[in-house]
């Protein structure tokens, strides 16, 4: 079976996790823009930042055979810093139309203060501008205040819900977040936010219709494999082949279809890894011998 | 020079672009015009992969002649709409000298990796060719294989403005990126001593670590071999291909540098063939 990782930040892992997600179905992977656990104190670290995710790391994805997209945007964290945030939203153009910049995100809350709010909707308008999906990451604190929050700007501000991932729910939000028609995501962390087993119940009574399933596996205790491991489980369960299907990968790609940048073409044609695009010496292998399928 | 340029790019545009395309283009530069650092302009850059999206075809070979007879050392081979596209634009824009290297800067820095080859592909067609000479020298410390090529592939540039210090790296990188090194401009042209010791010592390194010697250095060490090279070459038989050994016997027979010991151990040589043509005809080294 495919799957699609449709939030994971790839800057922070491995080339063990590559290999590990590769072999177990991962063909494609989103890693949205957020922070990097060290605040930024200056724009030369965004635009950096920004130009590595769809620069190196896009390079370094497809030597494992995966497709690496991004989406762009400043995090709810250092919307705190107004004059920097100030800074970044002037540097969000230069990156939102680029190739494979499937989505504005994740943007959003997390103290839920003002200037959390004032970034949030300038760039929800920002999407609205270039028609591009957004992914709205929902606080760990006030989780469901927040995420109505979220969903309750996005209509002040006429966000179509078929343009919006409203991530990080969970068995409090799961219902409304689907009756407003929002896509409606679950990040699967090994000790806190969703686990495995509660995912399993949710899709037993909600069903798969707009629920993706992501690691958003980043720099902490987290498992890029989550998206594959949860799918086995579903299959143990009983969970039919469509529902496992749609919820690790159709709807994934579905709303970012919308970007216009996203295709099953680019990794069911160009997905042959060749890692002679790379050379021995001081790249990503190092040494070993590459693989070309 | 810079007419010719446009000229040809335009064309190419004309007769390949999708319907609608050109018009968006022109619209975009004449927007462009105002303000040389305006978001338009970034946007354009990036968006014109976008509405070029599909149309990978390469260059005809009656554009590769053109090129060739704009720009000597110049080949569009590998060269997409898009790249003929983001050309046509920058070549498009009027601004001082300082306001487009700065656009340059900004281009460069917040580039995706088709960005970088196309600002790459394009360095030898844009102005102020020696003020880009470190942007040059910056593209060929990439780890990204198709950016290195893009500067060092196909383009006069490397071979007229790199010092020599510059260019030699390129060249080792070339071989330590196991790149050929036949799609570089006159790549044995600047050929020197220093280089051939950094290339000697380069296969000292490949032979302790029990890799092969590509064949192709000894192309490059042809000029320089000595006596003391036969512990080179015969450590580098063991691990020698067929073509690798072909190559050899063929280069210790046009140099009259052949130790029996050493012959022993290569395929007998066909005299009618020259190195020249073993490496037309062995790989994409011309």
């Amino acid at each position: 079976m495919k799957y699609i990782d449709s939030h994971v930040h790839m800057s922070s892992r491995t080339t063990d996790d590559y290999e590990a997600m590769a072999s177990e179905g991962v063909v494609a992977v989103v890693e949205p823009a957020f922070w990097l656990g060290q605040p930024r104190t200056n724009i030369g670290s965004f635009l950096d930042y920004f130009s590595s995710l769809v620069g190196w790391e896009r390079f370094r994805a497809s030597q494992f055979g995966i497709q690496h997209y991004c989406a762009i945007g400043l995090d709810s964290k250092e919307s705190n810093n107004e004059k920097l945030a100030d800074e970044v939203m002037e540097l969000i153009p230069r990156f939102a139309c680029k190739e494979g910049v499937v989505a504005i995100g994740e943007i959003g809350f997390d103290d839920m203060s003002q200037s959390e709010e004032k970034y949030y909707i300038q760039q929800l308008l920002l999407a609205k501008e270039y028609e591009l999906p957004v992914i709205v990451h929902t606080p760990h604190r006030n989780k469901k205040q927040g995420t109505i929050r979220s969903m309750d700007i996005c209509a002040d501000y006429g966000l179509d819900p078929k343009m919006v991932i409203i991530d990080h729910n969970n068995e409090e939000t799961v219902k409304e977040v689907l009756d407003r028609g929002y896509w409606t995501g679950f990040t699967l962390y090994p000790k806190t936010k969703m686990g495995n087993e509660r995912m399993v119940a949710i899709v037993e009574e909600y069903g798969s219709e707009r629920i993706i399933i992501n690691s958003s596996a980043d720099w902490g205790v987290s498992d890029p494999l989550a998206v594959p491991k949860t799918a086995s489980l579903m299959k143990k369960r009983g969970i039919s082949e469509k529902q496992i299907h749609e919820t690790c990968y159709q709807n994934a790609l579905d709303i970012y279809l919308k970007s216009g940048q996203i295709s099953e073409n680019d990794w069911n044609k160009a997905n042959k890894r060749d890692q002679s695009q790379l050379f021995s010496g001081n790249s990503v292998l190092r040494g070993q011998e590459p693989i070309i399928q | 020079m810079i007419p010719e340029l446009k000229h040809l790019l335009l064309s190419t545009l004309e007769s390949n672009s999708p319907e609608g395309f050109l018009q968006w283009l022109d619209d975009k530069i004449a927007k462009s015009q105002t303000e040389a650092q305006s978001a338009v302009v970034f946007s354009t850059f990036s968006l014109i992969a976008r509405k070029l999206k599909g149309r990978n075809e390469k260059s005809s070979e009656e554009i590769i002649i053109k090129a060739q007879q704009c720009i000597e050392g110049w080949c569009p081979c590998e060269w997409t709409l898009v790249d003929f596209a983001r050309g046509y634009f920058l070549l498009s824009l009027k601004c001082t000298k300082e306001d487009f290297l700065n656009l340059l800067d900004k281009l460069f820095a917040s580039a995706d990796m088709n960005e970088s080859i196309s600002l790459y592909r394009l360095l030898i067609l844009l102005p102020y060719h020696e003020e880009l000479i470190n942007r040059a020298e910056e593209g060929l410390r990439t780890n990204i294989l198709p950016i290195f090529q893009a500067v060092a592939y196909h383009s006069p540039f490397p071979y007229l403005y790199l010092s020599e210090a510059s260019w030699n790296q390129m060249i080792l990188k070339s071989f330590f990126m196991e790149s050929h090194i036949g799609p570089i401009y006159k790549w044995e042209a600047r050929n020197n001593h220093i280089l051939s010791q950094l290339l000697e010592d380069y296969c000292k390194e490949r032979l302790a670590a029990s890799r092969a010697v590509p064949f192709e250095i000894w192309a490059l060490l042809e000029a320089y071999l000595h006596v003391s090279h036969y512990d080179v070459i015969t450590r580098s038989l063991v691990q020698a291909s067929d073509q690798a050994k072909t190559f050899l016997a063929l280069l210790l027979h046009e140099k009259n540098f052949c130790p029996n010991e050493l012959l022993a151990q290569l395929p007998p040589v066909q005299t009618s063939q020259s190195i020249r043509d073993f490496l037309k005809d062995n790989h994409e080294i011309y």
